[in-house]
């Protein structure tokens, strides 16, 4: 048994002074090693990408601040036209008087045209006007301007100046269907503009959201990578209905380097289907536009 | 000609110990790292300089290919220049480590990265070919060759706990891996490398 024990101990020696030996060999060769230059490695071509690179990272933030900024002038220029007061404050001298004390109102008058004639007459400066009123036009018109008025009915639209419905902040709650699996994502938005056509209601907001992406380890262990973005937000809305469209653009404050590194932004197209339920496509583009994950999006709130 | 050679080499051998050229003057690693975050580009390409070479055997260790290494060097470089307002200079020494720790997780990222790719193989395979053909070099350089050719898991693993000195339970934690994998695996390695440096007379 002893000699067992012994023979059992001078491996046990042996297999530590090996490991050992084995590790001050790597360590020490290492040490030298650093110190001689790598064959086929030219450290001044490298300093040229790395340089390159160094100038890059300023122009993806002035890219993307010009992208960003292009894209709502964009949507500014194409959509938003916002309510017209002056018409209402701005009256014309209803009957201006000359020194001699003839009337040339009528005469000035009919050369505008009868819709804002009517508009003119209608509204007086000091009318007091709260959220949920509608104005209606009730124009004060000779007999023929009355009868252009008639033929031209079809024309006059209403001024209208809807409430504004939806709260300044709010919630909600997404999930994504990737390939991956699915991913939750809850955020807030706070509107920053509202505009109102005809037909449509169209809001701007700004907000951020946390996504949570989940990733399996070799030990089959659930990681969990949250990820927020900073998002942009435009909706047009049919009025009656509830029913358009959402696009949202979201841009990563903190990629962790595994699933998302680098310049990563989020595009997303959404159908609203009710007032609180949309569904659409959404893409993840990553690693400065080098990777995408496309998903599709139910999105409640 | 042979001035000009002996000036070249002793340029190389001052910008390894941070050499500013156009201001004839060589800067420690806390003077360098107070310029780096003023953002002065001469400091930045001195601090490159200086640890360049190092580093790029540090990404090779780990990665075994010299264009992954190149790209994990350069990632790394890009995050010592904008992290660098968050490193405290605490003596000589802790530039190189801070550097080397952002080297080696690049490194890792990389090694993830070409994980999912799945090239691995063929690419040690190119690159363990090719050094057979290598005739003369250092017998350490031998000994990081053999080491740079163990697996990926257990090269990775030795790299970190007996190179660097990171504990099983920090490698357990970036790599993704329990505590008892990092140990078994770092075993293996041990044993597979004892036998190669046995073979080559290294020990």
């Amino acid at each position: 048994m002893k000699i067992n024990g012994k023979n059992k101990s001078q491996s046990h020696d042996q297999l530590d002074s090996n490991e050992s030996s084995t590790d001050q060999v790597s360590k020490q060769a290492v040490r030298v090693v650093e110190e001689v230059p790598v064959k086929n490695f030219d450290p001044l071509k490298t300093w040229e990408k790395l340089s390159q690179r160094l100038g890059q990272v300023d122009k993806r933030f002035v890219t993307w601040g010009l992208a960003m900024a292009a894209s709502f002038s964009l949507l500014v220029a194409a959509n938003l036209s916002l309510p017209e007061w002056n018409f209402i404050k701005d009256e014309i001298a209803p009957s201006a008087q000359i020194g001699t004390g003839e009337k040339i109102a009528e005469l000035s008058r009919t050369q505008l045209s009868p819709v804002l004639i009517s508009k003119f007459n209608a509204v007086p400066v000091s009318m007091p006007i709260s959220k949920n009123q509608r104005i209606q036009i009730t124009p004060k018109l000779s007999p023929i301007e009355k009868t252009v008025l008639v033929r031209d009915k079809k024309e006059i639209q209403e001024v209208e100046i809807s409430p504004l419905s939806n709260p300044f902040v709010s919630g909600f709650a997404k999930v994504n269907f990737q390939a991956e699996g699915l991913t939750p994502e809850m955020g807030i938005d706070f509107k920053v503009a509202e505009n109102y056509t005809a037909k449509r209601r169209e809001i701007y907001k700004l907000g951020v959201s946390t996504q949570i992406n989940f990733t399996n380890s070799e030990t089959s262990e659930r990681k969990i990578h949250p990820h927020t973005f900073f998002n942009f937000e435009f909706t047009s809305l049919n009025k009656k209905t509830n029913k358009g469209w959402t696009s949202r653009a979201g841009y990563l404050i903190n990629p962790d380097g595994q699933l998302f590194q680098d310049t990563t932004i989020k595009v997303s197209l959404f159908r609203n289907l009710g007032k609180h339920l949309k569904i659409g496509p959404e893409i993840i583009f990553t690693d400065n536009f080098k990777r995408s994950y496309p998903s599709i999006s139910l999105v409640l709130g | 000609m042979h001035f000009c050679k002996a000036t070249f080499f002793n340029l190389q051998a001052l910008n390894k110990q941070g050499y500013i050229s156009n201001q004839n003057i060589i800067l420690d690693d806390s003077q360098l790292t107070d310029l780096c975050k003023a953002g002065d580009s001469m400091a930045q390409k001195a601090l490159y300089e200086k640890y360049a070479n190092k580093m790029m055997r540090t990404c090779l260790r780990y990665l075994n290919d010299e264009m992954e290494a190149e790209d994990a060097m350069i990632d790394g470089f890009m995050k010592v220049y904008s992290k660098i307002d968050t490193f405290e200079f605490r003596g000589k020494g802790s530039l190189e480590g801070w550097i080397k720790r952002i080297m080696v997780n690049e490194s890792l990222m990389l090694l993830r990265k070409r994980k999912m790719d799945q090239v691995e193989l063929d690419k040690v395979h190119h690159l363990s070919s090719g050094r057979e053909n290598a005739e003369s070099q250092l017998m350490e350089e031998t000994i990081v060759n053999v080491i740079q050719d163990l697996p990926n898991g257990y090269r990775t693993v030795f790299n970190m706990y007996v190179i660097e000195g990171y504990s099983h339970k920090e490698i357990g934690e970036k790599l993704n891996i329990s505590e008892n994998t990092s140990k078994s695996q770092l075993s293996k390695a041990r044993a597979s490398l004892s036998k190669s440096l046995t073979e080559i007379g290294a020990i």
